[in-house]
């Protein structure tokens, strides 16, 4: 396998730039330089060469890195390769988004719980006995609840229910052949109107991802302090092991660019990563991150 | 974006760097005899048991069969998946416990039944408790075959001889036990468990084998159990206020198997001396020298999950074009996911990796080999050394064997 790391050159501004591919193929060359002037300062991708989060370790100063593991047991698999290669294992500081999002909240929120699934079920079981502007008589839009909020959450992803994501959602629905157009925009508005009723009924936070975006939007408000303020000592973020970037972790990291100097990595793995990475610019092109349509 | 961009999600996967060896065998069953041969006649040279991983995409299909092949070869195997919890005996505990707390006359069956999962007093000493198997069976035998509340069963435990005078003790609990209230709910439930820690585990340990793999399930489930008491008082009161559920043990039971199901959590620490067996979600950079990677099946590993998405709007957001491009594909719509993971794969074996598949389901149906080993040159096992690897005086097929060569070789 050849491995291609590109390094440009330090250019006056101190700009970072670093990519790294599986497979050097010629097409993929100029890929690479598109793609890097595209990606804004600070932020490195990684496809495999997930050595290089051990590496940065190695020579890491005293100061840590925090480490995003969507996926629970990875953690444990770092720490392993760091007890195999005998490294200071306190260098890397865990956490799953969620939990960096509700540290990122301001002080009086930070205490506040979020409902889960089997709370959304049951409370989407009472809307759809309600028929609460949730019409289970439209053939697309099921009568369980675990499709419903399945439903939810696919949409959610896609568009963390951000205002531009989810107009271009329904431009992109409504272009589709009939019928598919009309199924494709139920799904949509049966997404909107059980969050929003999610929303209306309970006190609490709607789901953990909604920590996530709560604190998109308040490391922008904050100028990037709300960062400073709960993590100190970090001197890098990463996100790894990821076979998909939902919207509400890419806006994350995208408020974390621009509202701090902090350097971000992004260590996709080979399957996915190549497309990932690509795809990545344009996921990022958004105003307002961390913005939803309902009023708070 | 490109079409080719949406194309990298379906390019075949760079080989690994190390030998790949292929084992067909004809049943899912025969698989795993396979793998866990291989895993032994390992170890038969010499190759220490951290060395070797086996990787599945999905355990449920396989936990069972690798687990018999397992014990047929005096393997232990270290299972890394979820704890199904309501399949363990401190969960049956309390389900029961709430069972006969819910029904106004129980039968005799139902009554007995938290005797059976090992119920004991707050205040027992370890002496008494719990009673044996076969004193419950006995005793129940001796009642009658009918329902009766619990104050009849009380008299009936009392004036009958042949029941074990501690059928009195659980009778006179059972009385005591309080009105569902979310507070009492919990005093109940946790008193049962830590009861059952204290005086169930440790039979649990004294029937085990040496590698205390039942002690160390059981274990972790009283500790999930505990956990899932306490989330219990919260869930249920809120319920309550809500009117989504009536004040009843049946509402209690039937909450404790919602929670129970729904995010099981993993093994916590590995057995030294064991064989891991992992999901292949699980393997991502960790570096092993020797991965079998089992069923590398067509349908099975890659597997397309389905989604309520229509694939006409999937492929719209896929490919990104233009502003849809601000959208956030889902890679679980195609078989992103598994690729990743077979690539994690491929990537943790350090000195060969072995693939495994069948070649018929269970009705005799074929089972074609999987889209990702199209692009890998393997080195098929043929057959008559399959055969001497699974027979008596087992021998490695020759081209394991030359992996071993290799790390002598690397390592001069």
């Amino acid at each position: 396998m050849i491995n291609v790391t590109i390094r440009e050159e330090r250019s006056a501004d101190d700009e970072i730039l670093h990519l790294t591919l599986p497979t050097l193929a010629d097409s993929d060359q100029s890929m690479e330089r598109t793609l890097q002037t595209q990606l804004p300062r600070n932020l490195m991708l990684h496809v495999g060469h997930e050595e290089t989060l051990l590496e940065r370790v190695r020579h890491s100063t005293n100061r840590t890195e925090l480490v995003l593991a969507p996926v629970e047991l990875h953690r444990r698999n770092i720490q392993r390769r760091l007890r195999e290669a005998q490294l200071p294992k306190d260098r890397l500081h865990f956490a799953d988004p969620p939990e960096v999002g509700r540290k990122l909240l301001p002080d009086g929120q930070q205490s506040r719980d979020a409902i889960d699934r089997i709370d959304r079920l049951s409370m989407i079981k009472s809307l759809l006995e309600e028929n609460n502007g949730l019409d289970a008589s439209e053939p697309t839009i099921p009568s369980a609840p675990q499709e419903i909020e399945q439903i939810r959450t696919v949409v959610e992803s896609v568009t963390g229910f951000h205002p531009e994501r989810l107009e271009t959602f329904h431009e992109t629905a409504e272009k589709l052949p009939s019928p598919i157009d009309v199924d494709s925009t139920e799904i949509l508005e049966a997404a909107v109107t059980v969050e929003r009723a999610l929303r209306h009924d309970t006190e609490k936070v709607v789901s953990d991802v909604e920590f996530v975006r709560r604190a998109t939007q308040n490391l922008l408000r904050t100028s990037g302090t709300s960062l400073e303020a709960a993590f100190p000592d970090v001197e890098r973020i990463s996100l790894v092991g990821v076979s998909s970037l939902p919207a509400a972790h890419v806006d994350l990291l995208h408020a974390i660019l621009e509202a701090t100097q902090i350097p971000v990595h992004i260590h996709f793995r080979r399957g996915t990563g190549s497309y990932l990475s690509r795809r990545l610019p344009e996921l990022l092109d958004v105003t307002e991150p961390g913005t939803v349509v309902f009023e708070s | 974006m490109t079409a080719e961009d949406r194309l990298s999600l379906s390019q075949p996967l760079d080989a690994p760097d190390v030998p790949i060896v292929e084992i067909e065998a004809r049943t899912r069953r025969a698989e795993a005899r396979s793998v866990m041969a291989t895993v032994a006649s390992l170890r038969d040279h010499g190759v220490p048991t951290r060395d070797i991983a086996v990787v599945v995409r999905d355990l449920d299909n396989y936990e069972e069969p690798l687990y018999r092949a397992s014990v047929h070869y005096g393997l232990t195997p270290v299972f890394w998946v979820q704890l199904r919890v309501t399949q363990t005996r401190p969960f049956a505990l309390i389900e029961s416990v709430c069972d006969v707390l819910a029904s106004n006359n129980p039968p005799r069956e139902i009554l007995c039944r938290p005797l059976e999962h090992r119920w004991a007093p707050p205040s027992a000493t370890s002496s008494e408790w719990p009673i044996d198997p076969k004193t419950v069976q006995v005793s129940m035998q001796a009642l009658p075959d009918e329902s009766r509340t619990l104050s009849e069963w009380h008299d009936e435990f009392e004036g009958n001889p042949e029941i074990d005078e501690r059928f009195v003790t659980y009778a006179e609990w059972l009385g005591d036990c309080p009105e569902p209230a979310p507070e009492a709910v919990t005093n109940v439930l946790t008193d049962v468990v830590e009861t059952y820690e204290e005086l169930g585990l440790p039979v649990t340990k004294e029937n085990d084998s040496p590698s205390l793999i039942e002690t160390e399930r059981d274990a972790r489930a009283t500790v999930r159990v505990k956990t899932l008491v306490q989330q219990l008082r919260h869930k249920y009161a809120d319920r309550l206020d809500e009117g989504t559920l009536d004040r009843s043990w049946s509402s209690v039971a039937e909450l404790s198997q919602l929670i129970a199901t729904q995010r099981p959590g993993r093994r916590d620490h590995s057995n030294a001396r064991a064989v891991d067996i992992l999901e292949a979600n699980d393997i991502w950079l960790l570096n092993v020298p020797y991965v079998l990677a089992v069923g590398l099946i067509d349908g099975e590993w890659p597997q397309q999950t389905e989604s309520v998405v229509p694939p006409e709007l999937q492929e719209a957001i896929l490919r990104g074009d233009g502003s849809v491009g601000t959208l956030a594909p889902r890679t679980a719509w195609t078989t992103g996911r598994d690729r990743d993971q077979f690539d994690d794969t491929l990537r943790a074996a350090g000195n060969g990796l072995i693939v495994t598949r069948h070649t018929e389901s269970t009705s005799g149906e074929e089972r074609r080999p999987s889209p990702l080993l199209e692009h890998l040159d393997t080195d098929l096992v043929p057959p008559d050394e399959r055969r001497q690897l699974m027979s008596e005086d087992r021998e490695l097929p020759d081209s394991v064997r030359a992996m071993l060569n290799r790390e002598v070789i690397n390592s001069e």
